[in-house]
């Protein structure tokens, strides 16, 4: 088995591992989290946060590469989004506004998008005043891995570099339940 | 780049579950099957293309066994949709040709543009960035349709398909091609404003010169899942999508029109799935008639209990009533995804689509002889890993199938043909039931 299978088959394992995929044919997306915890307040569900999230390089609008490695010792906002995508659009300045809420040194929100639309994409974002990060996940190679199925979805990601939670579906980033999950998750002792 | 971070212990006990699935998996998926039902497969033809992104592609063959292929590429922000036809039966692809004219900008997306070929027609709908787009609509386009009358040699300028003259998205099209040379197309469009757009359609009764006035077959489409259209031989027209029901429910549902597509019926739910959903499934329905009348629908959905499933139903009431609903995956260690069908004039059905693992990313493809009463065992066609699988099929139940291959640093498009075994069974249960 040469180096690069055996790569790409042990980085689709853990994500496989992260999103809870170890038993086919269960429910795609896990039980959902129970009501009055910070994660069931917004509708996302807990992932098991034992196994590392997949690492990742990638080409970004300004057309540097953003290494996952520049995100340790973060929580990272990871939301999987595309122009075509009227709810993705939508939730975006609630995701600006809640990276507004936290030092970037220790909350990134990070979003990924397979289109390659960089011009309209930058207008977009200009019009909007949003100034988050995009990666473009040319092949969807990285979200195949994270099993994403459908958007928007975003991942929870923890300091320690591990996937706490995923919302399938816009989401009120800028509410207090949310905040308070964010909150919660910068508290969690790894 | 994706790079894996993991610690040894978890590495020895994950790639104990990856040989499992390398090894395991392929033998349950793909016992033989017997030689008299087993279809005759053609060489695969590949073409690779070195370029930053490729979508597609759409795949027709013709009653002469002709291969044809459209596809978008985008090199160096330049964006070109191009159409292949084979010179022999059964390809290879020959040199493609530009559909678009210059100045004529096509949008990128994650759809391939619709093709149909008809003898020495061939016709291409497709997304072209919208010349009045503006810094706050940024992601606005125009629906085109493109005609090429020389069996696809050149293409003449596009024909705007939308007449509503609004800077917002005109997507997620289909295109079908009657048998009274009516030419049909379905596309999601937001022209009306509403928190969810509607399912659109129009027409061409001069072979693409010209398109008639729009008008809407309903509301409350899902935005991003595209339309099919399916025309029968007795002048029906039936157009399917994926429609938000109340609670977030996603049904795949199909309008008919028995007027040659001027008026459409309300929409029928095909498999009462009960999806809740609230996010963009991106995954189409797949629509075919035999000549007899039946209608098929091929779709994804997840169901009540979110497990991701390939289904196919009929109806032989013209769209009225359906089917049960018959799963058509089986693997135990995938997922399903994006399923096409095509259906020929006997009633021999061809469902392709992607079994996905963390592992692998496949192409299969289950055929049925009996009108989809029963199915072969999914067989996997790809090499490397494959995505957006297509097919097309003639008279003479040739079936050509195509999909994307992904080859760092290289896109490769992989078109390959197919003859079904004979229609007796077919015929048999047409003969004992009727049509």
């Amino acid at each position: 088995m040469d180096r690069s299978r055996l790569r790409r088959m042990t980085c689709a394992v853990v994500v496989a591992a992260c999103v809870g995929l170890s038993v086919f044919g269960a429910p795609l997306y896990g039980a959902p989290s129970a009501a009055g915890d910070p994660f069931g307040a917004l509708g996302v569900t807990r992932m098991s946060g034992d196994v590392p999230a997949v690492a990742f390089d990638l080409k970004a609008l300004d057309g540097a590469p953003l290494d996952s490695q520049h995100l340790a010792g973060k929580v990272v906002v990871l939301n999987f989004w595309a122009t075509w995508c009227g709810p993705c659009k939508e939730e975006m300045p609630s995701l600006a506004r809640l990276q507004s809420q936290f030092d970037r040194g220790q909350v990134r929100v990070v979003t990924v998008t397979a289109d390659m639309q960089p011009n309209g994409i930058k207008q977009f974002l200009d019009h909007l005043g949003i100034t988050l990060p995009v990666l473009f996940d040319e092949d969807q190679e990285l979200s195949r891995l994270f099993t994403v199925r459908g958007l928007p979805t975003t991942v929870l990601i923890g300091q320690d570099g591990h996937a706490l939670g995923r919302a399938i579906g816009p989401r009120a980033w800028d509410s207090q339940e949310s905040i308070a999950l964010v909150r919660h998750v910068l508290d969690r002792q790894p | 780049m994706i790079k894996p971070t993991i610690n040894t212990q978890a590495l020895y006990v994950m790639c104990t579950v990856a040989v499992a699935f390398a090894v395991g998996w392929p033998a349950e998926l793909w016992p033989a099957e017997a030689p008299e039902s087993s279809p005759a497969f053609g060489s695969k033809h590949v073409t690779v293309h070195h370029v930053k992104g490729l979508v597609g592609p759409s795949v027709q063959i013709d009653d002469e066994g002709m291969i044809s292929a459209t596809w978008v590429e985008e090199d160096k922000d330049t964006r070109t949709i191009l159409f292949s036809r084979s010179k022999t039966q059964g390809g290879p692809l020959g040199a493609p040709v530009s559909v678009n004219q210059p100045g004529e900008s096509p949008y990128y997306r994650q759809e391939a543009p619709a093709l149909i070929v008809r003898g020495q027609d061939a016709f291409v709908t497709w997304s072209a960035t919208h010349p009045k787009m503006t810094p706050d609509k940024p992601f606005s386009g125009e629906l085109r349709l493109s005609r090429s009358t020389d069996g696809g040699r050149s293409f003449g300028p596009s024909t705007l398909v939308n007449d509503d003259g609004q800077v917002i998205q005109h997507t997620f099209d289909a295109l079908n091609l009657a048998p009274d040379g009516v030419l049909h197309l379905a596309w999601i469009d937001g022209r009306e404003g509403k928190k969810e757009p509607g399912t659109f359609v129009a027409r061409s009764i001069d072979q693409g010169r010209t398109i008639t006035k729009n008008f809407k077959v309903d509301d409350n489409t899902c935005v991003c899942c595209r339309t099919s259209i399916a025309t029968s031989a007795d002048g029906l027209v039936y157009v399917a999508w994926r429609k938000i029901f109340d609670g977030n429910i996603r049904e795949t549902v199909v309008a008919r029109s028995a007027d040659g597509g001027m008026t459409f019926s309300a929409p029928v739910v095909v498999g009462n799935d009960r999806w809740v959903y609230q996010a963009c499934p991106h995954r189409p329905a797949s629509l075919g008639v035999d000549r007899m009348g039946r209608l098929y629908v091929a779709w994804y959905t997840e169901g009540a209990d979110e497990t991701p499933a390939i289904y196919l139903a009929s109806s032989d009431d013209q769209g009225k009533t359906f089917s049960e609903k018959k799963q058509l995956n089986r693997s135990k260690g995938t997922f399903p995804d994006h399923p096409q069908m095509a259906v020929d004039p006997h009633g021999r059905v061809i469902v392709i689509w992607e079994e996905q693992s963390p592992v692998r990313r496949e192409i299969v493809m289950s055929h049925s002889l009996d009108r989809g009463n029963s199915f072969s065992q999914p067989r996997k066609l790809n090499e490397k890993h494959g995505q957006t699988p297509t097919i097309g099929v003639n008279q003479q139940g040739t079936v050509v199938m195509g999909w994307k291959e992904h080859a760092m640093p290289a896109h490769r498009l992989v078109v390959q043909t197919m003859q079904l075994p004979g229609v007796s069974v077919a015929e048999a249960e047409i003969r004992t039931n009727g049509p």
